[in-house]
């Protein structure tokens, strides 16, 4: 503490400068920065990594190849990150050496910011490496800096990943300090003293600007804080005169970590499979990581897509659609269930991928102070009954009818595919008030004809004439032009039927409905 | 499993029905296996007459006075037999399933008309005109195999979103009738079936068996099973049809 003073007082030494010496502002008082550092990632987010093998990561930097991580096993034989290859392969010449590859590691990072967010919204990349969390809203949630610490460390060391976790009141001081492998700073009064003693190297600053410091004898932050403000300013770059009061407080502006709106999960099966327990067991799994996705994000999907890959063919594609979009684990296994029983897969899985987007954002439905049973609940039963006939039967087997305004009677109505959100429409005038029959044959059906031009139904006896003709012709425009005389039929058994005399050159008289 | 007491062949009870009733509905008197015995679904309570609120008027007076309670049985399965098509079967369920369509109806009213496999388009036009609301019609066709039909009603009842289901199937066995008649009783929900005439050398489960046949301008509906009632002939006339349309 005392030392901490005792640097504040030497920093301010231009008077002119004192003024815009950093504060901090009130609102930023109860923040609390968790900083996770990565400190393997170059080599954790290749494939290849965690093998028994000795294994390094390299980068060619000014036309000289140097390691930048390495594996335990080449770390046992003595490799250390900022040896050059060369040196390197003398030490051991069976190295397994891969380049370093960002784009990799920039995907795994913002997988590893996907899995923070499970402790805090305000999720900050600090590539290439690092993430830098806000967890001063989440301590009363989780009980503490050091649960939400110890529940992160669990979560990375399952994945086998090797990750240095400090948190501190700003978000730079945190990740100097992680870097530094330093432990929680939780108070504002404390920061200045740690931060006085964190090496050069763990800013991160490039090498030329941190040998101009090494060349002025500064070895720690402490050092800079001690030189005069101007003088670091102008000598230095005042970019990391910023830096510095970043660290002791002013405004750090941050991009927050958006995670993408395409959610995707992937599993691998050790063998190929045709087992169907194993792929609903699987799939199950998926989803449920799915699910936890959406909830994380609030967020729900209104269907996804669900990839079986084989090992010498196209990846078969199926695709699951809801009703209407819904985070709910039981309705997507429901579904993926429903369908496995239906789809035939042509060769054995190897891998299982689930792909849902764009997720929209979930809206919570509110429920009625009096009860309605019929309110919510209904409507969630619909949308699932409707759900489970599309997974069984197809999405083409499944309908409603609307109304068209048309006068040719196969056009008069259109399967509507609308099922849930239905609009209103003001009633249609045209034949409103004409008789149809209730039954209408998909494709009119030809009827025999007697020697002077009546229609028979089966059999030989010719139908009796009701009423008619009802004379309809239409549609020259569209080229499904029709001609026709229609007529109230009966037939021998009782029947009444709807029939047509076609005025087109194939003439002839066609049935075309039942009145049932 | 059924109680020689309760049977319904059992002459005691339906003779002297309403005397018994009252006598039996006194809690203290019914011991517990009696009364594990009588929400069995298995057994059928001769007295337990239908309220009207269990049923949906068919429209038709003649017809209405034959069924119990007064109309199509509303938690139940209905089978209609049928020899052809276009008999009148449609506008037989026309004005009942109207009603269904008013405004202001009570919650389990309001599901959907669900039609599983028609043999043909149900036109959308005359189903307007006789007063169907055609935002509440669920349609499918389910494949051709044995039980799709069959599965697609029972998920439907199960769902409790449904104010009638309408299907048509060749086949279907006993059990699978036998497990529909429980879903519609459970769901509370009118369910008809129509079946070939093949189907009447089946027993069936379902609340009420109906034959249906065109003499020229007359629809016979012969109800073959119906419980509680002796089986009758009604006759509906064309003119009665026509008239429930305007």
């Amino acid at each position: 503490m005392s030392h901490a003073l005792e640097t504040l007082a030497l920093f301010p030494v231009d008077a002119s400068l004192a003024q815009s010496e950093p504060r901090a502002d009130d609102g930023a008082r109860d923040k609390l920065w968790l900083a996770i550092y990565f400190a393997k990632l170059a080599l954790e987010s290749l494939p290849v990594a965690n093998g028994d093998e000795a294994t390094v990561v390299t980068e060619s930097r000014d036309g000289i190849t140097r390691i930048i991580a390495a594996n335990e096993a080449a770390t046992g034989l003595g490799i250390r990150p900022n040896l050059k290859l060369s040196a390197a392969l003398a030490l051991s010449d069976s190295l397994n050496a891969l380049e370093c590859c960002t784009e990799s590691e920039r995907v795994k990072l913002e997988a590893l910011a996907g899995q923070a967010g499970r402790v805090t919204s305000v999720v900050s990349l600090e590539p290439p490496d690092a993430l830098l969390l806000e967890i001063g809203g989440s301590l009363k949630l989780f009980g503490g800096a050091d649960a939400i610490k110890a529940a992160l460390a669990a979560m990375f060391e399952q994945q086998q990943i090797t990750a240095y976790l400090c948190a501190a009141p700003t978000a730079l001081a945190a990740l100097w300090l992680a870097r530094s492998g330093h432990e929680d700073v939780l108070s504002r009064d404390a920061l200045i003293g740690s931060l006085c003693r964190v090496p050069l190297a763990a800013t991160g600053w490039p090498d030329k600007t941190r040998a101009l410091l090494g060349r002025m004898g500064v070895r720690t932050l402490g050092d800079c804080m001690r030189l005069p403000r101007d003088g670091f300013a102008r000598r230095v770059g005042r970019h990391y005169l910023n830096e510095l009061d970043k660290s002791r407080g002013s405004h750090d502006l941050r991009h927050e970590f958006e995670p993408a709106l395409e959610l995707s999960v992937h599993c691998e099966f050790t063998d190929e499979t045709t087992s169907m327990v194993l792929l609903v067991d699987r799939g199950k799994q998926l989803i449920a990581r799915l699910v936890e996705d959406l909830c994380k994000r609030q967020m729900q999907i209104p269907g996804f897509e669900c990839v079986f890959h084989h090992v010498d063919q196209e990846s078969s594609v199926e695709s699951m659609n809801l009703a209407e979009p819904t985070r709910d684990q039981e309705r997507l296994v429901r579904l993926f269930t429903d369908r496995l029983e239906q789809i035939h897969l042509s060769a054995p899985v190897v891998a299982l991928s689930m792909q849902a987007g764009p997720a929209e954002s979930a809206v919570a439905s509110s429920g009625t102070l009096f009860s309605d049973p019929q309110g919510v609940e209904s409507q969630f039963a619909k949308s699932s009954l409707i759900e489970r006939l599309q997974a069984r039967f197809g999405m083409e087997s499944l309908y409603s009818m609307d109304l068209v305004d048309e006068h040719r009677p196969e056009a008069a109505w259109s399967k509507s595919k609308q099922l849930l959100k239905r609009k209103r429409r003001p009633p249609l005038a045209a034949g409103a008030a004409l008789e149809r029959p209730l039954w209408l044959l998909p494709t009119p059906q030809r009827l025999p004809c007697t020697v002077d031009n009546l229609p028979c139904y089966e059999g030989r006896r010719p139908l009796r004439i009701e009423h008619g003709p009802e004379r309809i012709e239409s549609g020259w425009w569209d080229g499904r032009e029709i001609n026709r005389d229609y007529y109230v039929a009966c037939s021998v058994h009782g029947e009444k039927l709807w029939v047509f005399r076609d005025h087109r050159p194939s003439r002839g008289w066609y049935l075309h409905g039942f009145f049932a | 499993m059924y109680a020689p007491l309760l049977n319904r062949s059992s002459p005691c009870i339906a003779s002297t029905r309403d005397s018994f009733s009252s006598f039996y509905k006194t809690e203290s008197y019914i011991g517990v296996g009696i009364k594990k015995l009588l929400e069995s679904p298995h057994v059928w309570r001769g007295f337990s007459r239908r309220s009207a609120s269990d049923v949906h008027a068919t429209g038709f007076e003649s017809l209405d006075a034959h069924l119990p309670g007064g109309g199509w049985p509303a938690a139940a399965l209905t089978e209609i037999i049928l020899e052809r098509y276009g008999i009148g079967e449609l506008s037989l369920l026309m004005p009942a399933m109207a009603r269904l369509c008013e405004p202001g109806l009570p919650g389990s009213a309001r599901g959907w008309i669900f039609w599983v496999s028609p043999p043909f388009i149900p036109y959308a036009p005359a189903l307007s005109r006789h007063g169907i609301d055609l935002d509440r019609i669920l349609l499918v066709h389910a494949p051709a195999l044995r039980c799709a039909s069959l599965w697609a009603m029972e998920q439907a009842l199960h769902a409790k979103s449904c104010a009638v289901v309408l299907a048509w199937a060749r086949v279907a066995d006993q059990t699978a009738l036998r497990r529909l008649q429980l879903a519609a009783e459970e769901a509370r929900c009118w369910t008809v079936l129509f079946r070939p005439a093949t189907a009447l050398q089946q027993r069936t489960p379902a609340a009420l068996r109906l034959k249906l046949t065109r003499d020229a301008v007359v629809t016979r509906v012969e109800i073959l099973k119906c419980r509680g009632v002796r089986p009758a002939v009604v006759q509906i006339r064309h003119a009665d049809v026509e008239s429930t349309q305007s």
